[in-house]
């Protein structure tokens, strides 16, 4: 009688389910790739607000009916989705400007570094030629 | 002595360099340099670094103009970055002692003896000038309320990860010994380091002060911790503290 319960719980709760597991799994992948130094703490605050965000109205399946109502949606955990493309997006966005700004570093490294190889050159170049004039 | 220029130390003399990470500081930074060169201590040679933490206005200028040595950094790396580039350029120049002071005129350079004295006379290897252990109010008029609001609850956090009682640890007036400085050169935080790296230095073994010391309200500008700021402080610093744990 208990497993019949259960098996009825887990059928008729699957896609919250699903989408926990999916949720902390998530975060405990960002969370270990910190701890590894893969990921950089600050890098990792927009992934565990996307994970805390969908834990919470999968948990709170009320939160989702209002946002799903507010949205237009017709079947509340298609609203989980919309949420998760949105953050998504976020962060897409957010990496393309941290890329475009180490391209930028990077280019200006690139000249710093060619710039000054060419006055240490210049400079070398003028102590060979001091010392040939002394010499001579 | 306060000096810029390349000297041989007699034996029984200790250095101790000052670092001044600085960011589009032009108006301030005349003033603080010009109190570090005023400074004497006894027995000690005091050497100063200013890091141009790729300001777009004239603090490069100025900085060499005052007889600084100056190290710019190609681009605005942040204050994590730059008070660790000064760390390493003090200790390939066999500094006993470095200190951080700010270029935004907050930090008194004439406090420095405090700070030095405490890690001289104790077994510290950091000690960090704080501006609310002797008077609270006197040390709110010198910071924003977002600032000393995330500066208590960031104490609370320093607290529970490593049982010190720290009053100011967001405070930047800090003074490392060669052991500690070493270490810093290789392990510092790139953004909101001051809390994180007091944490992951007691996690590793380090003894950390605090002494009282007077500070002043930023002369010129303003700072750039605004209410957000602060809550991603907070987290930040309590979260990568947390990991710092978890890691050893």
């Amino acid at each position: 009688m208990k497993n019949l319960v259960w098996v009825d719980f887990l059928q008729s709760h699957r896609i919250e389910i699903v989408s926990l597991v999916a949720c902390l799994t998530l975060m405990g992948l960002v969370f270990e790739l910190v701890r590894r130094n893969a990921i950089k703490e600050k890098y990792s605050f927009l992934w565990f607000l996307t994970g805390l965000s969908l834990t919470a109205l999968t948990l709170k399946r009320d939160w989702l009916t209002s946002l799903a109502a507010t949205l237009g949606v017709y079947y509340p955990p298609t609203a989980l989705f919309l949420v998760l493309g949105f953050f998504v997006i976020v962060i897409l966005i957010h990496y393309s400007m941290v890329l475009s700004k180490l391209l930028t570093q990077n280019q200006k490294l690139a000249q710093r570094l060619a710039l000054l190889e060419a006055k240490l050159e210049d400079s070398n170049d003028m102590k060979q030629e001091d010392d040939a004039e002394k010499a001579a | 002595m306060s000096t810029n220029a390349r000297q041989v130390l007699p034996a029984e003399f200790s250095k101790l360099t000052i670092v001044v990470p600085a960011f589009n500081e032009e108006r301030n930074l005349a003033r603080v340099v010009s109190e570090i060169k005023a400074l004497s201590v006894n027995r000690t040679m005091v050497d100063w670094v200013v890091v141009d933490d790729g300001s777009r206005d004239q603090t490069r200028r100025v900085a060499q103009a005052l007889g600084s040595k100056v190290v710019s950094l190609a681009f605005n790396m942040g204050i994590g970055v730059s008070v660790q580039t000064g760390f390493k350029y003090a200790l390939e120049r066999k500094a006993d002692y470095v200190i951080q002071v700010d270029a935004d005129g907050q930090h008194i350079p004439s406090e420095i003896e405090k700070l030095f004295s405490e890690i001289r006379s104790s077994n510290a290897d950091v000690v960090v000038g704080s501006r609310f252990q002797k008077s609270a109010a006197a040390g709110l008029q010198t910071t924003t309320v977002p600032r000393w609001l995330g500066g208590r609850l960031l104490g609370w956090t320093v607290f529970l990860l490593t049982g010190a009682r720290l009053s100011d640890p967001t405070s930047g007036f800090r003074i490392f010994n060669r052991k500690a400085a070493e270490f810093i050169a290789n392990h510092y935080p790139d953004d909101y380091p001051e809390v994180e790296v007091l944490v992951t230095l007691m996690q590793n073994g380090f003894i950390v002060k605090e002494t009282p010391v007077q500070m002043r309200s930023r002369a010129h500008g303003h700072s750039s911790i605004n209410w957000v700021h602060s809550i991603y402080y907070v987290w930040k610093v309590t979260f990568a503290s947390f990991m710092h744990r978890i890691r050893r």
